[in-house]
């Protein structure tokens, strides 16, 4: 049944607090947006059905955190992305330069198989703010950045607006498909317990 | 499990999930690892709800959704059970066979059969994950007869109380020993429960009316009302980052009121600080909301609250309760900018709740605290203002001795750095009050102190004394004297830095007057009408000085430097008011003081050299007074113990008596006596060239007997005297003829032709340079000159 065998990307989305991940995912998803801020707790996604060429893909969309207090739990759901978008708020310096650390972070934990080349996307939000004068961070300088580490496509948008976000998740969608490799069906991932070698114990209570 | 599905066989397929579920029973793994095998089973679950299709199709074929609702349940075990129900729950509802609703209802009600903490709360939080968007949100196409936005929230706060509960009574399973470690875990757990909040505030539905009924007051009493530290701090942070702003303006008594509420381990002043923080960020967005906070009175309101955190819990650390009143006086700076007196009011308040737990002293971080908060007002641009804060110095007061201490130094430091001026007594009264710990002694301040601190701070103090000032002289002198009163009691070893520039502020004050007084007399008097007080005299502020100096004198600590002052006040009671009475006063104070107490005879040649150049270039004094004056410096020339000092002294005594011609300047009318003509007496400035020669000769001999000629002292003495019979000789006066300079001239040649001057390079060049200047003098010089052979 072609529908089941239907393909779910998994995308992650990561950047400082207030540069507008929720947003973002929140315009693409439900073509809605509130200017208020609220902070995200935890990490969840969204779902979306996307066309890409001739494939129907589902993206889930994982919107995290951006404030470390409320991400206790850790970054387990970062295993298995497909791809990894990396946001930050034009208006902002610090949330340019600190790419850097969510790139990193991201690559040690999700571990994914080729470092090197997994996929990236970098958006530079809010350019609709005071019609672009409070902007910091320049396209040059994004794209410069983006050049170094290796050819990451870059996107300026604006999630209140609604400025190049379509286009922006399309490249998501597109570079996470391409990573995707064909998985073996049926045998399922080892469940890695970091070598704690204990013996699954079989509570009865519940 | 996906080979059943791809199998079309259901029934295995949530066997095996089942199976795959029971996983979930352990319960040795620590949250951070049961999380990510809660992701794998999730992965997997998603695989089995991306089936909608075939659920569809499973449908038609005479199966619904209800008889799948029904059919999960035979997992024989409840933890399994309840993630399939959840899982085919959310496909019954995207169905929309069920009012969303019911289901939500029958879900968040079933999840209670799962009370241990970890695996409730994973549980509950799946339950959330797979009913987002699902949720008969305003707006949403499950609204209707699936319910309204109220179920949505209703089934939201239902499972983030049940979540509360089941974070909140991990606290107390276990060991007592194990409390570290199970804290730990509780942290780790946090998101799961705040992640209802997210949740809610994501809701389409949720207004700011439904929040401040509904969602807040539910909130609010389950954070209250669990008495759990752990779960109060996190909660209340997630209710001020998770929700927009303008429901927390709007419901700002209801949040402040439950901070005093919150239990004793509570961290108040962090939560506060964040709370403040947002507040301040919105209401940089918008000159409105600063009028909604004023028009609720938010400021007092936050300070109310902060105060009554600090009165409920006495055992609240004082650094904490500091730091919520660091975190309103930055919230005042950032929102109201211009109204210094809202940081004074935290002032008083801070005071008031360190206060009543005696003070910081020797406890370090509420010290430290403290003294940021009061560094806050000093980073504005008019530091100036700080002084207009009442409470300020009393806050200090509760700081530790060598702290209050510091801050008096980072206040003046501050004040320094700026261009600030003081101009008023009352305002330098305060400033006094302010940095009181530097301009007296207090009790334990001072240990570990060493006298180049103490310099250094002095030295502070008086940089200080200069920015007292006014443009109305009335007023300055006002300031002056009130600065005096303050630092006069400061104790002997502090008068030596800090009167100084008092009484050069006043002489300056002085010059100001008399200058006044010749520019714009009718304008100066105009403006001290204004100032409501006249401007002082001359005399009077001469008088100050004079006051000031002998308070130096008395006070016995360096008596040059007062010594100084008094030649100072003299030269200007002479020479800018002319005040012939008054200079004359400070001369003869001068005398006594180097009489009296001049400690030796370094220090005795550098006093009279400022003692016969001041009263050099004084020209207020009739020939009478003035003799008696020079008789007493001349008279101390000739007391000095060595014969060089001697010979010099009396060189320049000679410049008594032959005063330049004074700089042609604008016509002055202080009211005073008018300059004396200038005194030109050659046969007395002979008879000390004379002696001055008589003595070098004796000194050479004197150091012939000890030395064997080796010194170039005296041969330098030689050169000097030539210096100065040059000098009179281009002045014309009379007793000094060519044939008596070249007499002179081949002398100090004799004495420059010995080894040892010509192996002295200092001396050599000496000479050659007053050769030299002859030669330029000669080549200019005219006829008289003729006859001098170089």
């Amino acid at each position: 049944m072609a529908s089941r065998k239907r393909t779910l990307l998994k995308v992650i989305i990561l950047g400082d607090s207030g540069v507008g991940k929720t947003s973002l995912m929140n315009q693409y998803v439900n073509k809605k947006f509130s200017s208020q801020y609220k902070a995200t707790i935890g990490a969840d996604f969204l779902t979306k059905e996307v066309q890409v060429d001739d494939r129907l893909v589902t993206m889930q969309i994982w919107d995290t955190a951006g404030q470390e207090r409320f991400q206790s739990l850790g970054v387990a759901f970062y295993r298995g992305a497909d791809c990894c978008v990396l946001v930050y708020d034009v208006n902002v310096q610090k949330t340019f330069e600190n790419l850097d650390n969510w790139r990193d972070e991201f690559l040690i934990q999700a571990s994914p198989n080729d470092p090197d080349t997994f996929p990236f996307v970098v958006l530079g939000n809010k350019v609709d703010v005071d019609e672009g004068r409070s902007r910091v961070v320049t396209e040059k300088k994004a794209k410069q950045w983006c050049t170094a580490k290796g050819g990451i496509p870059y996107f300026e948008t604006s999630a209140k607006d609604d400025v190049n976000v379509d286009s922006a998740f399309q490249c998501i969608a597109r570079n996470a498909l391409k990573n995707e490799t064909e998985e073996e069906q049926y045998i399922p991932d080892t469940v890695d317990m970091n070598a704690q070698a204990v013996p699954k114990g079989r509570s009865s209570c519940c | 499990m996906k080979r059943a599905l791809d199998d079309d066989n259901l029934r295995e397929a949530l066997r095996y999930s089942a199976a795959m579920l029971g996983e979930l029973r352990t319960s040795l793994l620590t949250p951070q690892k049961y999380f990510e095998l809660y992701m794998q089973a999730f992965d997997e679950l998603r695989h089995l709800e991306a089936c909608a299709a075939y659920f569809a199709e499973e449908h038609n074929k005479g199966r619904s959704y209800a008889d799948l609702y029904e059919l999960v349940q035979h997992a024989g075990n409840v933890l399994p059970r309840l993630y399939l129900l959840c899982t085919v729950g959310s496909c019954f509802i995207r169905a929309k066979e069920a009012h969303a609703k019911d289901i939500l209802r029958d879900l968040v009600e079933m999840c209670k059969g799962v009370q241990h903490p970890t695996r409730g709360l994973f549980l509950r939080s799946y339950l959330c994950q797979v009913s987002r968007g699902l949720l008969p949100d305003t707006g949403s196409e499950y609204e209707g007869e699936g319910g309204r936005i109220s179920d949505a929230l209703e089934f939201l706060l239902l499972n983030f109380t049940e979540m509360n509960k089941l974070w909140v009574r991990m606290q107390h399973q276990g060991s007592p020993k194990d409390r570290e470690r199970r804290e730990k875990e509780r942290q780790q757990l946090a998101d799961l429960v705040g992640k209802n909040l997210t949740y809610m505030s994501q809701l389409e539905g949720l207004d700011v009316r439904l929040y401040q009924d509904v969602v807040q007051p539910r909130m609010m009493e389950q954070v209250v009302s669990c008495r759990d530290d752990i779960a109060q701090q996190y909660l209340m942070q997630c209710v001020i980052q998770g929700f927009p702003d303008e429901c927390h303006l709007r419901t700002l008594p209801a949040l402040l009121a439950a901070l005093p509420e919150l239990q004793a381990g509570v961290r108040v002043h962090l939560v506060l600080a964040s709370l403040l923080d947002r507040l301040a960020r919105y209401a940089a967005t918008d000159a409105s909301v600063v009028a909604a906070l004023d028009s609720c009175d938010a400021f007092g309101q936050l300070l109310g609250a902060a105060g009554k955190v600090a009165a409920q819990h006495a055992e609240m650390a004082g650094g904490d309760v500091a730091a919520m009143f660091i975190a309103l006086a930055q919230f005042a700076a950032a929102v109201y900018p211009g109204q210094l007196g809202l940081v004074d009011r935290v002032l008083v308040a801070c005071h008031e709740a360190l206060g009543e737990r005696g003070g910081t002293a020797d406890r370090t971080r509420a010290e430290k605290q403290l003294i940021a908060l009061l560094a806050l007002p000093l980073a504005r641009p008019d530091a100036v203002a700080v002084l207009g804060l009442s409470a300020y110095p009393r806050v200090m007061a509760l700081l530790a001795p060598t702290s209050r201490k510091e801050m008096a130094a980072k206040i003046v430091a501050t004040l320094l750095e700026g261009d600030t001026e003081v101009g008023e007594p009352a305002q330098v009264e305060k400033l006094f009050d302010f940095i009181a710990p530097l301009i007296a002694d207090i009790p334990g301040a001072d240990a570990g102190q060493d006298e180049e601190d103490f310099e250094e701070e002095q030295g502070a103090v008086a940089r200080l004394i200069h920015r007292l000032r006014s443009p109305l002289p009335g007023r300055h002198f006002a300031v002056l004297k009130a600065a005096r009163a303050r630092l006069g009691g400061g104790g002997a070893r502090r008068l030596r830095f800090v009167l100084p520039p008092i009484a050069f502020q006043a002489l300056g004050l002085v010059r100001q007057l008399a200058e006044g007084g010749a520019g714009r007399g009718p304008s100066s008097s105009a403006a001290a009408v204004e100032d409501g007080e006249d401007a002082p005299t001359a005399e009077a502020v001469l008088q100050f000085v004079h006051g000031v100096a002998v308070q130096l004198a008395e006070a016995g600590d360096k008596p040059e430097v007062a010594l100084q002052l008094f030649l100072a006040g003299a030269q200007s009671a002479s020479e800018v008011a002319r005040l012939e009475l008054i200079a004359y006063e400070f001369f003869e104070q001068a005398f006594l003081l180097y009489e009296e107490a001049i400690p030796d005879s370094a220090a005795e040649r550098t006093a009279l050299a400022s003692i016969v150049g001041a009263l050099q270039r004084c020209t207020v004094f009739p020939p009478e007074p003035r003799a008696a004056l020079v008789h007493k410096a001349t008279g101390y020339s000739a007391k000095l113990l060595r014969k060089p000092d001697q010979c010099r002294a009396v060189l320049a005594c000679s410049r008594l008596f032959w005063q330049a011609t004074p700089e042609p300047s604008p016509p002055q009318d202080v009211g005073g006596a008018a300059p004396q003509p200038p005194v030109r007496d050659g046969e007395r400035v002979l008879v000390c060239l004379k002696r001055a020669l008589k003595t070098a000769h004796a000194a050479q001999q004197q150091l012939a007997a000890a030395l064997r000629g080796a010194n170039t002292a005296p041969a330098s003495l030689f050169v000097e005297i030539l210096n100065h019979y040059l000098f009179y000789f281009d002045q014309g006066m009379p007793g000094i003829t060519p044939s008596v300079l070249q007499n002179l001239l081949e002398l100090v040649a004799n004495e420059m032709a010995t080894e040892p001057c010509q192996a002295d390079a200092a001396l050599v060049a000496f000479h050659a340079n007053t050769l030299k200047h002859l030669a330029a003098l000669k080549a200019k010089g005219g006829p008289r000159y003729d006859a001098i052979q170089l």
